[in-house]
């Protein structure tokens, strides 16, 4: 075996399983033997990730493997684990005549997403984003009698495919005026001063490309999608689409706009400072209105999507900051809202009922294991110390206000304010309201598996907040990102 | 002889918190003893702490360990002559609270307790943070357990109130995340940060930087204080909260405010609070007449105390803003007697209330014959929250009328009326409910006193004569710490003025 092919199980692996688990499915109809081959070959791919700690270039510099991708990709690969886990329950509760189909897509877009957060090349890039993309389209619908379902997977796949088609096109235009698609050859030829580059049409080709992502990470105007899907696709899926889906394309973002702006990153900054605030208020305030708590979750995540957007502000080419955050924050970030609707999902009664707040009251006495590891999500959503959710907020902050972003910071920390009061709201329905009589039966459906992956979340979310992995170890990764960065715009203009 | 004592302080009742899970559910007597013996350990320590303790202005018992090198957090905890008695008054508070809730809180007691020890570590962890971030993550964790004790064991109207008291803290203390920041980015001054507070008060922040960062720090601390305008949030809070909140709420947490003032405001901001000084003046005298005038009005013998806290915390806050030792000395003072005395009056309300199932004034009258006991123990409460002389609440008020006075003699006016006022309203509460024929027949037969609340109130009231007879130990005590307060925060704006320039060069971000 060559060396590039070890280098590649960390894809392959997946891949390859999400292949068997498709053929194994016609033979032998086991959503067991799915599940099992599944969690292991996603262990088996984390496991290689290690072969990407020393930085090296693959494919003629078509993927760069380095400390980035290789933290990235084991949380691609721990994410989907979850995500793994906590769906059969869910499908077996709400009557779902599912096969072992959402293993196999879950696998095909855990390898895309490896391949996403190394990817040095636009088409790379591209192709992987559509690979993860249409696997999640296919599983918002899986609910088949869901109207909502159905809605959710139409909207998604029309919206996705319009974002993806102007991203293309923004691809294509800047293969036209650089005539490479390589990411480091244009930081290359953008460092070096090619005249052809400051083209409106490079200009265009940019902002085609950022609407793509704009539209991925929900961010204003490009974010009315977002809490129909998550309200109507299945609610382990909404959770995947959140923390898996949405991350990764950020962690994405980071490399391109860290490559490809370059002397552009002062109009882009001026850009993302408005579409920060703006997202982020929506976000909030829309959530406030909702009464379904999945759609509030959905807005909520719009709101996050705009504080993300705080560190791409405040990224900035003399420091790290802004990368180190906008990375720790999406890592915990995945984790908490993951959690929340795994948990979510399973007080979810059949045909889409106790989706409600009301629904929740008196929960978390009744169940306060359960109640527990869903108040340490909220809290940490919300940004309250010392859980992960608030370091990904200081993380921000800190980067917004050194690099002199001290508004911005302020609107955020208010955001905040008003973002306590719906994940609080959640809280005062389990803990502190006498439910009525329709709602006392309402329960968090045990099952060992999902809440096996709902207590690891809030292990995790605590973990990064306390433990040693916390906003320490995340820079070396970030270092090699912008030491990758670095040598190849070093190497094309000299 | 290396005790880890303020860690073992903090770290106690946060084991315990986890500890009491494993109780079974149904034990009852268990959860109460569990939580009484912790808050007792906790306050033997304390006592060792005071023991230990010597007056001069030096961080003492301190213990550090580098938690985030990168950010410069450190686990750092010390005691000072600032923060040694507030810790005393937590630790003291604490088992009166558990004490006092052994009848009140008949559902989830076992969460009750628990949460009460989160609480206090909490507290304690907030007193004792010398690393600006450890205080924020402490000064957080102060809220999540009040959020819970607020909305689960409060009255009819406790969920409007524990959000109100989440969101008004909030708002307080994210601005206050985001001036921690930008204080640590201008200290670090290109270099290695620190969130050390010794290293933040080292900065000479510009005079428009401090007006800004006063707007983030004050906010934070005046809601929590609450100076007026900002006290909409206590009324409600304190009415709803079960009685141990109450007692924790007005005892603690409201110190917490003034505590961040001196800790933050003051040494880090000192031209910022001499400039927005008259307005802090202004507010703090309207919070002590409107609180005087508005308590008076009350039906509700719990609305009436919470409001006499907004007065009395007027006081304070009028000390701190003259910027006197006598002054910042009454400040302390009061703060600790407003503890005590506010404490045990919302005790009394707790247990009129056992007795009664009602707050209301108009229900009650005549008790003074069939309780006595009660009677007596109330009457030195208020006499004490009155500042009748030879009680500690005269300590505390004559300091800061005195400080007040030489500032000028108007502000001592509009304060000595509050003085009067607050005697009206809480003999006006007295004569209600203790004097008068006895109206209702629901009032002839209630009982005295019993022993457990005899043995809460008992070491209040010792407290309270030993606090008026004996202002000195208190007083030598935090003098040194006071002192070096005032020296920061009257540090001459021309040493300012001359860093400036230096700071303005190497200043990081853009403006």
């Amino acid at each position: 075996m060559s060396s590039d092919s070890v280098l590649l199980l960390p894809v392959i692996i997946p891949g390859a399983a999400a292949v068997a688990v498709f053929v194994c499915a016609a033979f032998i109809p086991s959503r067991g033997l799915a599940l099992a081959l599944s969690i292991s070959s996603l262990i088996a791919g984390a496991f290689f990730t290690q072969t990407w700690n020393i930085p090296c270039a693959l494919f003629s510099g078509m993927l760069h493997l380095d400390p980035f991708a290789e933290l990235c990709a084991l949380f691609c690969f721990a994410i989907s684990s979850v995500a793994l886990l906590a769906a059969p329950s869910y499908f077996k509760r709400m009557n779902l005549e599912f096969g072992e189909e959402y293993y196999a897509f879950i696998l095909a877009a855990a390898a895309g997403m490896a391949v996403m957060v190394a990817a040095n090349d636009l088409m790379v890039l591209f192709v992987n984003l559509e690979l993860v993309s249409i696997a999640t389209y296919v599983m918002c619908g899986m609910n088949r009698n869901s109207m909502k379902s159905t809605e959710s997977a139409l909207k998604y796949f029309v919206n996705g495919a319009a974002a993806s088609a102007f991203m293309l096109f923004g691809i294509a235009l800047v293969f036209g005026t650089t005539g490479s698609t390589d990411m480091a050859f244009i930081a290359g030829q953008i460092h070096g001063g090619n005249a052809g580059l400051s083209m409106p049409l490079f200009s265009l080709a940019l902002v085609l490309i950022a609407v793509g992502f704009f539209f991925k990470l929900g961010l204003f105007p490009f974010h009315g999608w977002l809490p129909d899907v998550y309200e109507g696709a299945p609610t382990p899926v909404s959770g995947f689409m959140a923390a898996g889906v949405r991350v990764v394309a950020g962690l994405a973002f980071i490399r391109i706009v860290i490559s490809l702006l370059g002397p552009g990153l002062g109009g882009f900054t001026r850009v993302a400072w408005w579409i920060a605030v703006i997202t982020m208020t929506i976000g909030n305030v829309g959530a406030l209105r909702q009464n379904n708590v999945k759609r509030m979750l959905g807005y909520s995540s719009i709101a996050h999507a705009g504080y993300l957007l705080i560190g791409f502000t405040a990224l900035s080419s003399t420091n790290l900051l802004g990368a180190e955050a906008i990375l720790y924050y999406l890592l915990s970030y995945s984790l908490m809202t993951l959690g929340i609707f795994i948990f979510v999902g399973q007080v979810e009664g059949s045909a889409e009922s106790n989706l409600g707040f009301d629904a929740y009251r008196g929960l978390g006495l009744r169940q306060p294991l359960v109640g527990l590891l869903a108040s340490i999500l909220l809290l940490s959503l919300t940004g309250i110390p010392p859980f992960a959710g608030f370091w990904g907020k200081f993380s921000l902050f800190s980067a917004a206000i050194h690099n002199g972003f001290i508004g911005l910071a302020v609107i955020g920390a208010l955001n905040s304010v008003v973002s306590a009061y719906y994940y609080f709201r959640l809280m005062v329905n389990m803990y502190m309201q006498t439910p009525g009589n329709d709602q006392k039966n309402v329960a968090y459906a045990s099952a060992p598996l999902v809440t096996f992956a709902l207590a690891l979340c809030a292990a995790l979310t605590i973990w990064f907040g306390i433990g040693p992995f916390s906003l320490t170890s995340i820079v070396p990764s970030v270092n090699s990102l912008w030491a990758s960065i670095g040598n190849s715009v070093a190497v094309f203009t000299h | 002889m290396n005790i880890p004592l303020l860690s073992l302080m903090i770290f106690a009742p946060l084991g315990m918190f986890f500890l009491m899970f494993f109780l079974p559910q149904k034990a009852a007597k268990l959860h109460k003893t569990f939580s009484l013996g912790a808050s007792l350990a906790v306050f033997v320590l304390s006592c060792v702490v005071l023991g230990g303790f010597r007056p001069n202005a030096s961080k003492q018992f301190a213990e550090l360990l580098p938690l985030i090198d990168k950010w410069g957090i450190a686990y750092n905890v010390s005691v000072d002559g600032i923060s040694i008695f507030l810790l005393m008054l937590v630790t003291f508070l604490t088992p009166i609270v558990v004490l006092c809730s052994y009848k009140y809180i008949t559902k989830n007691a076992r969460e009750f307790y628990a949460l009460i020890l989160l609480l206090e570590s909490g507290m304690i962890g907030t007193l004792v943070a010398a690393d600006a971030m450890l205080f924020y993550v402490f000064w957080e964790l102060m809220l999540i357990p009040m959020f819970f004790i607020i909305g689960m064991w409060g009255g009819e109207r406790r969920v409007y109130a524990t959000i109100k008291f989440v969101l008004f803290t909030l708002v307080g203390s994210l601005l206050l995340l985001v001036g921690i920041i930008y204080t640590a980015w201008r200290a670090a001054d290109g270099g290695q940060m620190s969130f050390a507070i010794a290293d933040l008060q080292r900065v000479i922040l510009t005079s428009k930087e401090q007006l800004w960062l006063f707007g983030a720090f004050s906010l934070a601390f005046a809601f929590k204080v609450p100076l007026f305008p900002l006290h909409t949030w206590l009324p409600d809070a304190h009415t709803e909260a079960p009685t141990g909140g109450s007692v924790i709420l007005a005892g603690v947490l409201l110190k917490m405010g003034v505590y961040g003032f001196l800790r933050f405001v003051f040494p880090l901001l000192p031209e910022a609070s001499h400039v927005f000084a008259p307005l802090m003046i202004l507010l703090s005298i309207i919070g002590i007449i409107y609180g005087a005038l508005v308590a008076f009005v009350q039906t509700d013998i719990k609305k009436l105390v919470a409001y006499s806290s907004v007065s009395h915390l007027g006081y304070v806050m009028l000390g701190l803003f003259v910027f006197s030792l006598q002054g910042l000395q009454g400040g302390m003072y009061q703060m600790i007697s407003h503890g005590l005395s506010t404490g045990a009056l919302f005790l009394i309300v707790g247990m009129l209330y056992e007795r009664r199932h009602t707050r209301l004034m108009a229900e009650f009258g005549g008790l003074a014959k069939t309780v006595p006991l009660l009677a007596v123990v109330f009457m030195i409460t208020m006499l004490s929250s009155a500042g009748l002389p030879g009680l500690n609440g005269f300590v505390g008020e004559l300091l800061i009328l005195l400080a007040a006075f030489s500032a000028s003699p108007l502000y001592a006016a509009f304060a000595a009326t509050g003085v009067i006022l607050g005697a009206v309203y809480l003999f006006h509460l007295y004569q209600k409910v203790m004097f008068g024929p006895i109206t209702k027949p629901e009032n002839k037969n209630l009982p005295d006193l019993s022993l457990r609340e005899a043995i809460i109130m008992v070491p209040i009231i010792a407290l309270m004569v030993f606090m008026g007879l004996f202002p000195n130990p208190i007083l030598k005590r935090t003098e040194p710490s006071m002192r070096k307060v005032l020296e920061q925060v009257n540090r001459s704006p021309v040493q300012a003025v001359s860093s400036i320039g230096r700071f303005s060069q190497t200043a990081g971000g853009r403006e």
